[in-house]
């Protein structure tokens, strides 16, 4: 009969399962089948995951040009990045983009979830009609909306010839606009999955909270805005993450639809980055570039960290 | 008696399942009714419909005389505590107490009084400025009470508000709500699929099954005189004995045992299938048997000891009889002993209808 | 008080005819009304740029020089579909969309099995056989979900180059195992933890080891959660642009890649029916995989998006 480690048995400090209260699994120290099993994701991990941004931030620091080398030159790779125009227009680009997207996407995705909520006949209809657009590459999503966006066949000059001569909308024509167009797109392919998350957050509210309200005599839209949306953190947190992270990463879909342009007014980070390190055959810039991109992602991981341990201490004091 | 809550011929459909058909309830002004019944009897669906939350199929609501069958919750004049507190878990106490009072545009100074008013009541001052998570099961129902209090309303509902405590806590709470009704005189409409609360907390009990009220009496009526076996059966812990028979002239045959059913107070006339409900608590053991009209031999079969007293198994005719004895009798496993009890205390049903003969 | 019957009807209980009684009259309110007003024109936001796309798609160049970008065809036309296909130029090359299409369900179907295979074993294994550190590192792949791909990518090209991976298609199926760890392993490492763990009990009571159990318990049980897995990754890597161009390498090019070269690298006359008919080709798999999968792709959703 094989021995079972219960896991009450063992004392071992490892068990943050138990202390957790969560189920304690079979642990120990050395477990040659699971490592085994795992070694994909310790490469990938390790190899992947630490080495090569250990490399990347090395290289930052070189002279390496269109190959990488270790002829270290200080922090000149930055100060020549930040004050390269390119650069911190891209900077620029990436941060009007991501706080435009994210609040018109949060509140927008919030206020589909709340109609959606409403018993509607049909929903499924309508939630595959918002979703679908996630399911298209962001490559056909910036093709498409650059098509609509043409001035001279697009949906300007359409509604012009339906009458209203002066209308205007061809973002994607001017650099002032550019990165407005561009907004929209990405608006198009990633609301419906905010919606989504928001609407299953919606979906979590407790039922008696909003029999409670109605026995109140709460008018639902005040409900909706003082009751359910302050209990939907976890929801809201998790949209907040999902499209920081694909902002900071924004790539793909400029180049379907501006190529950064005109002009420089679409540059974005990784563009920069891949740019530097293939055309421009200048690694060290590009690898300068990537750490800096590595910025905002720490301080994202270090405010979850700081909302955890937060959480923590106050569940600690109750 | 002015009646506060009356409800007639209410009827819900869910599509093409009959939730409730036909029911008609009186609460008197001022009176504490219990709605009983296990899962899925309709009573929580029937509170409901009287809150406004539910839209009924057919028939009518009357809260304080007024015709409220159309009406919103917050028209009808109730208040309502649910199973799950359902407090606004953001807010702070006061705040959860004076929301729907602001929200409504009450005037400053009368919301203060009045949360002032319940937060006394309920003893919850201390705990105004906290939130909810920061709230133990017991407090938390108590506010829950006090938004409902905040509402002065003439008509409060309680939708099993003890069910998510343990046992503890229940029974110190359920105090409460006696004290509170004593205290404020508003008439209660109670749901609850624990016999205890509703024995100890009704004036009235309404124990409904599939929909329909079985039996709506005083507690003493429903522990003494059920209307049915589904009523004789749910009330009384450990459950009432049913000894089945065949019912001719004033006698029950119980397999071969023939048991007298002299100072019985028969409903209808009836003979046939029948079972005889007799209380666990009802049948005397030993000396006590002898002054019973009714007395037989039988052997222990298994014994529970209870601390207060003590339960033990035996048979009659072949049919299983439990009785409650002290607990400083002693009694075994194999132990011969003479028991008895008064048939007329006991309850007649038709076997076949299951009502009460 | 009496006991009474079933009903306790009392004699006063005659129905007030006149009041109102029964269930709510149902009134259209205006609320109702702008609800449904706000969904339907969201509704045709969302839905508006696919009519684009196939109209264009459908239409000759002399019609779409018209303008009138709603319009359906006047004149209708599959040969943009057959040109896209079979004819357009990508710099050089003018095979269509062909050799797009089949070299990216090469690296999907290659790509999907070997991550998800790989992220449940991750999952099941930080589940169930924890060890020293792995943990750590599974929060080291968390953290790596959260990076972005141009902060590692370089080092990737340089190693890749040195193994002799880079630009084939082993190359860009391990990489979008890679990029798939992270969540997919979160996905898998929830779902078994949320399994009761009699199951795993009962499989070592049996005398089965990692390897049993994972065969002859866990991966059957892992059917509904493998198929949002399936859902997830054959969209991302189907539609994915980023690894394409870098890591396949010409011979291996995937359609999306191909697509943005159709349409953004022709000098000359642009032809904007090709190019939509171009767009919904690539567009059309995951297309179809969304509408198949229906509920499970909102499940892939939610799935992916809880934090662990």
């Amino acid at each position: 009969m094989t021995q079972i480690a219960e896991p009450g048995e063992r004392a071992a400090p490892g068990f943050a399962g138990t202390a957790a209260g969560r189920k304690p699994r079979t642990r120990r120290k050395f477990n040659i089948q699971s490592i085994l099993g795992t070694t994909p994701m310790i490469a990938t991990a390790i190899g992947v995951f630490v080495i090569c941004i250990i490399f990347s931030i090395i290289w930052s620091f070189t002279s390496s040009k269109l190959f990488p080398n270790f002829n270290f030159v200080g922090l000149s790779q930055y100060e020549r990045l930040w004050r390269t125009d390119r650069w911190i227009i891209s900077v620029q680009n990436v941060f009007v983009y991501g706080v435009l997207s994210m609040i018109v996407g949060m509140v927008f995705g919030y206020l589909l979830a709340v109609f959606m909520d409403q018993r509607i006949r049909q929903e499924d209809l309508f939630r595959s009609i918002f979703l679908y657009p996630f399911a298209m590459s962001l490559v056909v999503t910036g093709l498409v909306w650059q098509w609509m966006f043409d001035p001279n066949l697009g949906i300007q000059s359409a509604v012009r010839q339906l009458g209203w001569t002066s209308f205007e909308f061809a973002p994607l024509v001017k650099q002032e606009t550019a990165l407005y167009g561009l907004v929209l797109g990405g608006l198009w392919n990633g609301v419906g999955v905010t919606m989504a998350i928001m609407l299953a957050g919606l979906r979590g509210v407790d039922a008696e909270i909003w029999k409670a309200a109605k026995v109140d005599g709460i008018p639902t839209w005040k409900t909706y805005l003082f009751i359910v949306l302050p209990m939907m953190k976890g929801a809201i947190a998790t949209a907040f993450i999902l499209s920081a992270t694909g902002v900071v990463r924004v790539f793909d879909i400029v180049i379907a639809m501006t190529q950064g342009g005109p002009g420089v007014s679409t540059q974005m980070p990784a563009i920069y980055v891949i740019q530097h390190i293939t055309d421009r055959a200048n690694v060290g810039q590009g690898m300068a570039a990537a750490t800096m991109m590595l910025v905002p992602v720490m301080v994202i991981i270090g405010l979850q960290y700081l909302f955890q341990w937060n959480a923590k201490r106050k569940a600690a004091r109750t | 008696m002015t009646t506060s809550v009356s409800i007639k011929d209410l009827s819900l459909n869910f599509g093409n399942v009959k939730v409730l058909e036909s029911l008609d309830l009186e609460v008197a002004q001022g009176e504490f009714i219990v709605l009983l019944g296990p899962s899925g009897c309709g009573k929580s669906t029937l509170l409901n419909c009287i809150a406004g939350l539910l839209d009924v199929s057919d028939g009518q609501i009357f809260i304080s005389g007024k015709n409220v069958t159309w009406d919103e919750p917050k028209d009808r004049g109730i208040g309502m505590v649910f199973q799950s507190y359902a407090l606004y878990p953001q807010m702070t106490v006061e705040k959860n107490l004076s929301f729907g009072l602001r929200v409504a545009r009450m005037p400053k100074e009368e919301v203060e009084a009045r949360v002032k008013r319940a937060a006394e009541i309920l003893q919850i001052e201390p705990l105004l400025q906290r939130k909810p998570v920061e709230l133990s099961g017991g407090q938390r129902q108590r506010v829950a009470i006090g938004r409902a209090l905040v509402r002065d309303v003439d008509v409060f509902l309680f939708d099993e508000p003890l069910s998510n405590l343990d046992a503890k806590l229940r029974n110190d709470l359920r105090i409460e709500i006696k004290r509170l009704h004593q205290r404020l005189k508003n008439t209660m409409i109670y749901v609850t699929h624990d016999q205890i609360e509703a024995m100890t907390l009704a004036d009235r009990i309404a124990i409904m099954k599939n929909g329909v009220i079985q039996q709506l009496a005083d507690p003493h009526t429903i522990y003494n005189k059920p209307t049915n076996l589904f009523v004789a059966g749910f009330i009384g812990s450990p459950s009432m004995n049913f000894l089945k028979g065949d019912l001719n002239g004033g006698t029950i045959n119980v397999s071969g045992t023939p048991i007298p059913l002299t100072n019985y107070a028969f409903e209808q006339q009836l003979n046939g299938a029948a079972v005889l409900g007799v209380r666990p608590e009802h049948v005397a053991i030993g000396e006590e048997a002898r002054k019973m009209p009714f007395q037989v031999e039988s052997e222990i079969e298994i014994v529970e000891p209870m601390g207060a007293d003590t339960v033990a198994w035996t048979k009659l005719g072949g049919q299983q009889l439990t009785f409650r004895a002290a607990a400083e009798v002693h009694l075994e496993p194999g132990q011969k002993v003479l028991i008895g009890f008064d048939p007329a205390r006991g309850s007649v049903f038709n076997a076949e209808t299951g009502n009460r003969i | 008080m009496t006991t009474e019957a079933i009903s306790s009807r009392l004699p006063t209980g005659a129905i007030d005819t006149s009041g109102p009684r029964g269930p709510r009259p149902k009134s259209v309110t205006i609320g109702r009304i702008g609800v449904y007003a706000f969904l339907i024109l969201s509704a045709l936001f969302f839905l508006l740029p696919l009519w684009v796309m196939v109209v264009t798609s459908l239409k000759t160049m002399p019609e779409i020089r018209e303008g009138h970008l709603f319009n359906w065809p006047a004149l209708l036309t599959f040969d943009p579909w057959l040109k896209a296909w079979d004819t357009a130029c990508t710099g050089r090359d003018c095979n269509g969309l062909k050799p797009g299409f089949w070299n990216s369900v090469k690296i999907t179907a290659l790509s999907v099995p070997v991550s998800i295979v790989i992220a449940m074993i991750n999952g099941y294994a930080l589940s169930f056989w924890r060890y020293k550190g792995s943990e750590l590192l599974f929060g080291i792949l968390i953290f790596g979900a959260f990076v972005p791909y141009q902060v590692v990518i370089y080092p990737l090209i340089i190693g890749m180059r040195e193994l002799g991976l880079f630009a084939t298609l082993p190359g860009i199926v391990i990489v979008h195992t890679i990029f798939g760890m992270p969540i997919l392993t979160l996905l898998y490492r929830n779902f078994f933890a949320s399994l009761p763990i009699e199951l795993f009990k009962a499989g070592r009571v049996d005398g089965a080891g990692f390897w049993g159990i994972f065969f002859r318990i866990m991966l059957p049980m892992s059917v509904p959660i493998t198929i949002v897995a399936v859902i997830l990754q054959t969209t991302g890597i189907w539609n994915d642009f980023l690894f394409g161009t870098v890591f396949a390498g010409r011979e291996n090019m995937p359609m999306t890649v191909q697509l943005n070269n159709i349409v953004t690298t022709t000098t000359g006359i642009r032809e904007y029916n090709v190019n939509m008919a171009a767009t919904i080709l690539t567009a059309a798999v995951p297309l179809v995989v969304y509408f198949i999968s229906g509920k499970w792709f909102v499940r892939g959703i939610a799935a992916g998006a809880v934090k662990g």
